[in-house]
């Protein structure tokens, strides 16, 4: 028990702390080698994460989100497969940081709301919950994601335009990569968003009987993917221009954290006392 | 250690005396031949570059100053006051020093990535001749090596540090891959040509020219396989690039917001100029404009200067580097020269120890044979080890051969092996 509840993600984030010092040590002076080195430790951190996430799951009998804390471990690990999907594509030079910091704060949040199982709540009983869950919140990784390249391009911008070549210039990928970034992440994201909205529609199908627990759940999660659709139809079709676009996404990105934030309050029982 | 290096660079010479004494490929055998030619060099290596004219020997004993300067001359053929400039640097400084210049170190913009190419063909050339000794052969991998580790581990070679290279580096910041760009280039002069062999070394293959030369305007677009615009371009030439490079020497703006401010809203990707003239050519009312980045020679001598800087901080951790790397090979070295020394120590024991054994195997039986096979073996085993470790010892952390050299004479016997390496140990205790 103590193993799976505090031994393991306590050891994740240490070494989530050692990735992040090298990677703060890499943006004053920057190392090749020192790089290729962290970013394997980066693959290798997933797959600590995923043996965790996998041993509580198998410990459980349910994906690990049937409770606040769990949910905030699970959210870090989507984040974290999220950045490798999109770093095996594309370099995002000192942008790393921001999932690793990420990372950290929600497997502490975790170990500090207790990511022990409690008994399986009945709107979480099921295989569809599950994949309504896993997609919906994967896509949501890949979201927040085109919400921090939109931030990174806004900030590059200005920089380039107001002249200031200092350090940060320097570590950021090109204005460009951060378009591509971002639009590869939209696109990726709005796909997953997708299935597992279909995913939900099918659980409501089979289990209308929770359709009055979650009907705040449902209205928050249409306009979701009403906003997010339409974000990536203007990426699309290119209806703004680049910077534009991004500053699209982090509005977004800002928005969709409020809405997780008032679904998981609307959806987790015990959140509101 | 036998090395030795005689050259002259951006520091000793001006661009005259350089360019007087560069060798070029074709003359590299020659010149060898008359190095190697010289009475105690075994072996030699030929730098030569633009900034530096370097000759790296390996002798058998090391040649005076002047010696090696007058050979230097004879080569080069630069007058007594011009080679007499020459720096000249044997042993571990000659190491050192050519770690230093593969890792860009000592060249005229720090941490430059050309040197470490030019000394990789100096090493080729070398060995094509056949002048690489053992030991210039590991000096010149080793270098390469240290010139690598240092780029790798430090920034000492990013950033651009020309204004021309500034420029693409600056574009390329906006756009990422240049590919697939399209440029503009107005001028010609040596600015605007010096900023289109960077862009289109980077990639571009999509090129409109712009001179108030036409004849010169043609000449550059043929080069670049691109197409000859009327001077000043037209709004629709300039808005059909993704950056314009303007480097004329007008003495107004070439590119006037007002003429061009309206088609550039249309535009869906951003636009760059990138103005390298003096007095400007782009009106800085685009500064402001939307989805257009614009920039000057201050902006770029700006960038260029920061990024200096930060070379200049990186060069300390740099040479930090080269040292190690220095003392790693100097390491290799002492140890690397007992070992003829360890070798015949172990063949002169052994053989004893065999004949010992011969003579007394008729008072074993069978298994006891074998015992004081195994017991021989290893009593010979810890005598010489604690020989060799302090003979390492000495040699690595004294420098002192003297150990090695009795060690030899103690075990001496009429033998042309150990005389030869008795007499490589002696040049070498000469040199401490």
């Amino acid at each position: 028990m103590n193993v799976l509840f505090a031994l393991l993600p306590a050891v994740i984030v240490a070494i989530f702390g050692g990735l992040l010092a090298t990677w703060l040590h890499l943006a004053n002076r920057p190392n090749s080698y020192i790089e290729k080195w962290a970013l394997r430790i980066s693959r290798f951190l997933l797959l600590i994460y995923f043996v965790w996430l996998l041993l509580l799951t198998l410990y459980q009998k349910q994906i690990p989100f049937v409770n606040v804390g769990q949910l905030t471990a699970f959210i870090g690990f989507l984040i974290w497969a999220a950045h490798l999907y999109v770093q095996k594509r594309m370099g995002q030079g000192i942008l790393v940081i921001l999932p690793i910091l990420t990372v950290i704060i929600l497997i502490l949040s975790s170990l500090a709301l207790g990511a022990q199982p409690v008994e399986i709540p009945h709107i979480f009983k099921g295989r569809m919950v599950s994949f309504h869950i896993t997609f919906a919140l994967a896509g949501v990784a890949l979201l927040l994601g085109a919400g921090v390249y939109g931030l990174g391009y806004l900030i590059l911008h200005r920089q380039i335009k107001k002249r200031r070549f200092g350090p940060f210039f320097s570590m950021m990928p090109s204005l460009n990569d951060l378009d591509r970034l971002r639009s590869l992440t939209i696109t990726s994201g709005w796909i997953l968003v997708t299935v597992g909205v279909l995913g939900g529609a099918v659980w409501m199908l089979i289990r209308n009987d929770l359709y009055e627990a979650l009907s705040g759940h449902l209205g928050i999660a249409i306009a979701f993917w009403v906003i997010v659709s339409l974000m990536t139809a203007a990426s699309r079709f290119r209806w703004l221009r680049q910077h534009q676009l991004a500053g699209f996404s982090a509005l977004i990105s800002a928005v969709m954290i409020v809405l997780i934030m008032m679904s998981i309050i609307v959806t987790y029982p015990g959140v509101i006392k | 250690m036998n090395i030795e290096m005689i050259g002259i660079n951006h520091k000793t010479s001006d661009l005259a005396a350089r360019d007087k004494a560069a060798i070029n490929p074709e003359r590299f055998s020659e010149v060898t031949g008359i190095i190697n030619g010289t009475s105690g060099i075994d072996g030699s290596a030929i730098l030569s570059t633009c900034n530096r004219i370097e000759i790296y020997t390996s002798p058998r004993k090391h040649l005076s100053d002047s010696d090696l300067k007058n050979i230097f001359g004879k080569i080069t053929g630069l007058k007594k006051i011009e080679y007499e400039k020459a720096y000249v640097y044997r042993d571990e400084a000659a190491v050192r020093h050519l770690f230093r210049v593969a890792s860009g170190l000592d060249s005229q913009l720090l941490g430059e990535v050309q040197i470490l190419g030019q000394v990789k063909s100096a090493y080729y050339s070398a060995l094509e001749i056949g002048s690489v000794t053992g030991f210039l052969n590991r000096l010149f991998l080793k270098a390469i090596e240290c010139g690598k580790f240092v780029r790798e581990r430090t920034a000492v070679s990013q950033g651009a540090v020309s204004v021309a290279y500034a420029a693409v580096d600056l574009a390329g910041k906006i756009y990422g891959n240049l590919e697939k760009l399209r440029i503009l280039i107005i001028g010609t002069g040596e600015t605007g040509r010096l900023a289109a062999t960077h862009f289109h070394g980077a990639g571009v293959s999509s090129w409109k020219v712009s001179n108030r030369t036409r004849e010169r305007a043609e000449a550059l677009a043929k080069e670049l396989g691109g197409e000859m615009v009327e001077f000043p371009p037209s709004a629709d030439n300039i808005t059909w690039a993704d950056i314009v490079v303007s480097a004329t020497g007008a003495p107004g703006y070439i590119i006037k917001a007002d003429d061009i401010s309206h088609i550039i809203k249309k535009r869906d990707n951003p636009i760059c100029f990138l103005d390298l003239a003096v007095p400007r050519d782009v009106d800085p009312g685009l500064r402001d404009a939307d989805n257009t980045f614009v920039y000057s020679v201050d902006d770029f001598n700006e960038l260029v200067e920061a990024n200096l800087k930060a070379r200049r901080k990186e060069a300390e951790r740099a040479e930090k580097l080269v040292a190690q790397k220095v003392e790693s090979f100097v390491k290799w070295h002492r140890e690397n020269r007992v070992a003829p020394t360890i070798q015949q120590l172990q063949e002169i024991v052994e053989g004893i120890r065999l004949a010992e054994l011969e003579k007394s195997l008729d008072k074993f039986s069978e298994s006891d044979r074998e015992t004081a096979e195994k017991l021989t073996k290893s009593l010979v085993k810890k005598i010489i080890s604690l020989i060799i470790l302090n003979m390492k010892k000495a040699s690595v952390d004294k420098d002192d051969l003297s150990l090695a050299r009795s060690v030899l004479l103690a075990f001496s016997k009429e033998d042309e092996s150990i005389k030869k390496t008795l007499e490589i140990l002696d040049h070498e205790l000469s040199h401490q």
